[in-house]
C-alpha cells in the first residue's frame, strides 16, 4: 500500500511539471512587464532594463521556467505587482481559510445529504420520497452564487442573526459554507439515492435476508458498505467543484481565500499572483485527488487489492 | 393431499401469488400445493417461467413485495403457519431452522465482507456467543464445504464461481437448519463444477436430518438426489410421487413429454421431440387446465375446470382429468 | 454428468412491437415532471423569440431612465427597476436568448467535437487513444469555470471567449462517452460482420456505432445544458462572462448586488430565471433518462 502511494506521488511530478509549464507558458504571452511595474516612479530606460536583467527577464524561456520552478520548492514564486508582497506566501496565508470554507462544506453537505439519501431510497415512492427528491432538484438547479445572495437576504437582513461578510469568527463560516454546502448535499442525495436504490435490489441483499437480517441490520451492514463506494467517487469528483464553488462564495461573502485571490489578481493582471496561485491550486488539486483514492481504497477491498498489485 | 398421520416438515395449500408490474399483472404461482415430509428430499422440476423461485421465496416470506404478493393460500413449516409470523418470528426462523441457498453465486455474497464475517454473522444472529466462537465455527464451516480454513478472511472476488457456491452453502447451514431450500444451487456453474457441487450437497444432506426442497430443471440431479418429485407447470403442481413413480410410472402428458424431450445421448441419430405449443402468457388468467392447449387429451371439461390433484397412489398424486376414466393410461408410457 | 435438462421452448411474451422511439416516447409522457419541464422550456424559448421582435435592444434592453431607477415591482414594471431605471421584466426576457444560445450552443458544439474525438480515441486505439484521453483527462477533471478563468484572462473577456471556453469544458465529458460507446461496440459480433460485408470503416461508426450510443449522450446534453447555463451566469457575476451592459441573468445578479439592502428583487428576480430554467432542463433530463433506461427503477 505505501509502495502504491509513493509511485503516485512520483506520479504527481511529470503532471505538476506540465501543467506549470503549460501555465508558465501561456501566463508569460500575456505578461505585462514587471520591470515596468516594479521599477520607482522617474526610473529611466537603463534602470528599467537593469531591473530586468535583475528579475532574469531576459534570459530564455527554458531557463526562466526552469529557475521559476526551483524558486517554487524555495517557497519564492516572485512578488505580486499590486501588493508588492510574495507570491507563495499570500497563496499560503489564504489557503487555510479556503481549506476552512470547503470542509465545512463538504462536511455540512455529507450530514444532510446521505441520510436524506438513504431515508428516501427507503421510502420509495412514497410522499417523503417526493420532497425530498423535490428538495435536491431545487438544490441542484440553483446558481450557488445566487444561493449566498438568499441567504444574506434572509439571515443577515432580515433577521440579523449572521454576519454577511468577511472572516469574523466562527459565525462567519456558516453562512458561505451553507451556500456551497447545500448545493453539494442536493447533489450528493441523489447520488445516495441512486446508489441504495442499485444495491437494494442486488442478490446479496436477498441472501442477507434469508439469513435473517433485521431490515435494519441489511440497510445499515449490507446496503450503505456497498451503496458508499460510488457516493465517495461522486464526492471524490465534486471536490474541485467545491474549490469553484467557494470561489463563488468567497466573492459574494468576502472571504479571505484562494478562489477571491486568483479572481482578483486575474482582474487587475497581476501576472505572478495569478501564474503562482494557479500552479499551486493544480497542486493542491493533484494531492487531493490522491488522498481521494487512497481513501476509496479503504472501502473496496477489490480496489484495495488492485492497488496492491499494481506495486 | 395431506395425511393427518404423516409428520410434514412443510406444507403448502392452494398458493397463489401475483406480481404487479408496469405491463400488467404476473400471474406466478396459481393454486400451489406442496407437501415434504420431514428428513426427505423433494426435487420440484418445471422449465424457466415455470414459478419456481417465487415459490421457494414464499416460503420465508422473502417474494419482493412491491411488486410481488402473495395473495392467497397457506405455507406451514413444521406445523407454524408461514404467513401468520411477525416480523421477528421470520428474522428469527430465517437461516437458522429454514436456510435457502440461491442460483447465482457470482452475486450471492456480499463484496465487501470477508467469507468469514458473512459465516460468522449467520451464526451470530442466532446463536449467543462471542466473535471469537462464531470465527471458529466458520472456520469449521469452510473445512466442512472443502475449502482451505486460511481462507476464511478473503473476499468473495477471490473466490472462483464453485468456490462462491460452497460459501454460500457454507452460510446456509452454519446454523444446522431443520428444512433447506436449494433454488437451482449448481444451474449456473461449469459442468464439471457442477458435479463437485452436486456430490458435496448429496454428502451433506445424508450427513444431516434436514428435509431438503430442490428446485431443478434437470432430471439428472433429482435421479441422484431426491427420494420425492413434483412437477411444476404454469404455477400449478401437476404430479407428484416418489422418484421412482415419477421416473417410471409417468401419469401426466407434460411429465411425459418432458422425459421425451430429452435428447438420448446412447442412441444417437434419434430426432428429438419436443412438446408442441408454449408454456402459456403468465400475464393471462388461466381458465381450466393451463396444459389443456398442448394437451393431446384435452376434453371439454379440461377448457374450463382446473383439475385438482388427484391420488392414485399413496404416494403418487396427478393433476388431470382424463383419470375420471379409470382405464385411461398414457399411450406413450415410459416403463423400467 | 452430462446435462440432461428440459428442452424448454423459450417463452416469448407477446408485446406490441413498438420502435424503440415510440416507446421512449410514450414512457417520457407519463412523467409529469419531464412535462412540465419541456412545457417551461418551450414558453422560454418563444418568450425569448418573441422579445426580440416586440422589444428593441437599445431603447428598451439597455438604455438609462434614472428617474425610474430602483423601483420595486408593480404594475407598470412587473419586476420593477433596476438602478439603471431599466425595466427588468424585459431585460430577463433579453436574457433568456443569451442563456438559451449560450447553454445549448456551446454544448451542441462541444458535443460535435467531444463526439469526433471520442470515436477517434475509441476506434483506433493505442497511442491515439492514450493522447487523446489523457489531454482529455486534465480538461475533465478541471471545473469548466477555472477553464474559463484560465481563457479569459489569456484572451480577455467576451461572449465569444465564453462560449470558447465552455464548448471545451463541454466536449470532454462528450469525449469519454463517445469513447466508451465506441469501445463496446466495437467489440461486438455484428461490427465484425459488416467488416467481413466490406463496409467502409466511417460508414460503420455513422450506421452503427452512434445511434447505439444515442440514449446516454441525449441525456448527458439536457443536463450539461443546465449546468452550462449556471456556468455561464456564474461567470458573467464574476465579471469575467458576457460583458455589460447586456442582461445576461448572471451580470444582473451582479450589479444587483450593491442594492441589495434597500432593492433585494433586483438579486432574486434573475437568480429564480436562472433556477426554472436549470430545473426544467433537469426535469426533462430525468425524464429522459428514465424513459431510454430499459431497466426502469420500479
Amino acid at each position: 500500500m505505501f509502495r502504491y502511494i509513493l509511485k503516485r506521488l512520483l506520479l504527481m511530478i511529470p503532471v505538476i511539471l506540465v501543467t506549470s509549464l503549460v501555465i508558465y507558458f501561456a501566463m508569460s504571452l500575456t505578461g505585462g512587464d514587471p520591470a515596468i511595474y516594479l521599477a520607482p516612479e522617474n526610473a529611466s530606460d537603463a534602470q528599467i532594463q537593469q531591473i530586468r536583467v535583475d528579475l532574469g527577464l531576459t534570459e530564455s524561456f527554458p531557463i526562466r521556467y526552469l529557475k521559476y520552478m526551483a524558486g517554487m520548492f524555495r517557497g519564492n514564486m516572485g512578488t505580486s505587482y499590486v501588493t508588492k508582497r510574495d507570491v507563495f506566501n499570500t497563496f499560503m496565508t489564504r489557503l487555510p481559510n479556503t481549506l476552512q470554507l470547503a470542509g465545512a462544506s463538504v462536511l455540512i453537505a455529507t450530514l444532510i445529504a446521505i441520510p436524506l439519501g438513504i431515508y428516501t431510497a427507503i421510502h420509495q415512492n412514497t410522499w417523503k420520497d417526493t420532497a425530498g427528491m423535490i428538495f435536491a432538484l431545487f438544490g441542484v438547479s440553483m446558481p450557488n452564487f445566487w444561493l449566498g445572495l438568499m441567504l444574506i437576504i434572509l439571515f443577515s437582513l432580515k433577521l440579523g442573526w449572521l454576519p454577511s461578510g468577511g472572516k469574523t469568527g466562527l459565525l462567519s463560516l456558516v453562512l458561505p459554507s451553507m451556500t456551497v454546502g447545500l448545493g453539494l448535499a442536493a447533489l450528493i442525495t441523489r447520488t445516495t439515492r441512486s446508489s441504495m436504490l442499485d444495491v437494494i435490489r442486488e442478490d446479496y441483499i436477498r441472501t442477507a435476508r434469508a439469513k435473517g437480517c433485521s431490515e435494519k441490520r441489511v440497510i445499515r451492514k449490507h446496503a450503505m458498505g456497498n451503496a458508499l463506494i460510488p457516493i465517495i467517487t461522486v464526492i471524490g469528483m465534486q471536490l474541485s467543484n467545491v474549490l469553484t464553488g467557494s470561489v463563488l462564495a468567497e466573492t459574494v461573502f468576502s472571504w479571505p481565500g484562494i478562489g477571491r485571490l486568483i479572481f482578483e489578481s486575474i482582474s487587475k493582471r497581476d501576472t505572478p499572483m495569478v501564474t503562482g496561485s494557479i500552479i499551486l491550486c493544480s497542486v493542491l488539486m493533484v494531492a487531493i485527488n490522491l488522498l481521494v483514492d487512497v481513501i476509496y481504497a479503504f472501502f473496496d477491498p477489490r480496489i484495495k487489492a488492485q492497488f496492491m498489485r499494481k506495486v | 393431499m395431506a395425511d393427518e398421520k404423516m409428520d410434514y416438515m412443510l406444507e403448502v395449500k392452494d398458493l397463489k401469488v401475483q406480481y404487479n408490474t408496469d405491463a400488467g399483472i404476473v400471474y406466478a404461482v396459481n393454486g400451489l400445493d406442496l407437501c415434504i415430509t420431514s428428513k426427505k428430499t423433494l426435487g420440484l422440476v418445471g422449465e424457466t417461467g415455470a414459478g419456481k423461485t417465487t415459490t421457494a421465496l414464499s416460503i420465508l416470506n422473502l417474494v419482493p413485495n412491491p411488486p410481488g404478493k402473495i395473495t392467497s393460500g397457506e405455507i406451514f413449516l413444521a406445523g407454524k403457519s408461514v404467513l401468520g409470523m411477525s416480523i421477528n418470528e421470520l428474522e428469527k426462523m430465517r437461516g437458522n431452522e429454514v436456510a435457502m441457498i440461491f442460483q447465482d453465486p457470482m452475486t450471492a455474497l456480499n463484496p465487501v465482507m470477508t467469507v468469514g464475517d458473512q459465516i460468522a454473522e449467520s451464526i451470530m444472529l442466532h446463536n449467543k456467543v462471542s466473535e471469537t466462537e462464531s470465527m471458529s465455527r466458520a472456520k469449521e464451516m469452510l473445512r466442512l464445504v472443502g475449502i482451505d480454513e486460511g481462507r476464511i478472511h478473503d473476499y468473495p472476488h477471490q473466490f472462483s464461481g464453485g468456490m462462491r457456491q460452497r460459501v454460500v452453502i457454507a452460510i446456509a447451514l452454519a446454523c444446522h437448519p431443520k428444512f433447506l431450500i436449494a433454488d437451482e444451487p449448481t444451474t449456473a456453474l461449469d459442468v464439471t463444477i457442477q458435479a463437485q457441487v452436486l456430490e458435496l450437497i448429496k454428502q451433506l444432506i445424508a450427513k444431516s436430518d434436514m428435509s431438503v426442497l430442490l428446485i431443478t430443471h434437470d432430471l439428472g440431479v433429482v435421479a441422484e438426489i431426491c427420494d420425492e418429485v413434483a412437477v411444476m407447470y404454469s404455477g400449478r403442481i401437476v404430479e407428484k410421487g416418489t422418484t421412482d413413480d415419477v421416473f417410471n410410472h409417468i401419469l401426466h402428458v407434460y411429465t411425459e413429454g418432458l422425459f421425451n424431450s430429452l435428447p438420448n445421448l446412447r442412441e444417437r441419430g434419434e430426432e428429438l421431440q419436443p412438446i408442441k405449443g408454449m408454456m402459456p402468457n403468465p400475464m393471462e388468467k388461466i381458465v381450466g387446465c393451463s396444459f389443456a392447449p398442448r394437451c393431446p387429451y384435452a376434453a371439454k371439461r379440461c377448457l374450463s375446470e382446473i383439475p385438482a390433484l388427484r391420488k392414485m397412489s399413496d404416494t403418487h398424486f396427478v393433476a388431470c382429468h382424463a383419470y375420471d376414466d379409470k382405464t385411461f393410461t398414457l399411450k406413450g408410457n415410459i416403463n423400467g | 454428468m452430462a446435462d440432461i435438462s428440459i428442452s424448454s421452448v423459450s417463452v416469448e411474451q407477446e408485446f406490441k412491437s413498438r420502435s424503440l422511439g415510440q416507446e421512449t416516447l410514450r414512457r417520457l409522457l407519463k412523467n409529469k415532471g419531464a412535462i412540465i419541464g419541456m412545457l417551461f422550456l418551450l414558453i422560454l424559448i418563444i418568450a425569448a423569440v418573441l422579445s426580440g421582435f416586440i422589444y428593441d435592444y437599445d431603447t428598451d434592453v439597455i438604455s438609462q431612465n434614472i428617474g425610474e431607477r430602483l423601483q420595486w415591482p408593480s404594475r407598470a414594471h412587473i419586476f420593477g427597476t433596476d438602478e439603471l431605471g431599466r425595466d427588468i421584466f424585459i431585460r430577463i426576457l433579453y436574457g433568456a436568448r443569451y442563456s438559451l444560445t449560450i447553454g445549448s450552443g456551446s454544448v451542441l458544439i462541444g458535443l460535435i467535437i467531444g463526439v469526433i474525438f471520442g470515436s477517434v480515441a475509441g476506434f483506433y486505439g493505442g497511442m491515439v487513444d492514450q493522447v487523446i484521453m489523457r489531454t482529455n483527462d486534465i480538461l475533465y477533471a478541471v471545473p469548466n469555470i477555472m477553464i474559463a478563468v484560465v481563457i479569459v484572462s489569456l484572451l480577455g473577456t467576451s461572449t465569444f471567449n465564453l462560449l470558447l471556453a465552455l464548448c471545451v469544458s463541454a466536449s470532454s465529458s462528450f469525449v469519454r462517452i463517445a469513447r466508451a460507446s465506441v469501445m463496446t461496440i466495437r467489440g461486438q459480433e455484428y461490427i465484425e460482420s459488416a467488416y467481413a460485408m466490406g463496409l467502409p470503416t466511417w460508414k460503420i461508426i455513422l450506421k452503427h456505432v452512434i445511434p447505439n450510443s444515442l440514449s446516454p449522450i441525449i441525456v448527458q446534453v439536457t443536463l450539461l445544458i443546465g449546468t452550462t447555463i449556471i456556468s455561464a451566469s456564474s461567470l458573467s457575476f464574476l465579471g469575467i462572462g458576457v460583458p455589460s451592459p447586456a442582461p445576461e441573468w448572471g451580470a444582473m445578479l451582479s450589479a444587483g448586488r450593491s442594492q441589495i439592502r434597500n432593492a433585494s428583487y433586483i438579486c432574486v428576480i434573475p437568480g429564480l430565471a436562472i433556477m426554472f430554467t436549470v430545473l426544467a432542463l433537469n426535469l426533462l433530463g430525468d425524464g429522459l433518462r428514465d424513459a431510454l433506461d430499459p431497466k426502469l427503477k420500479k
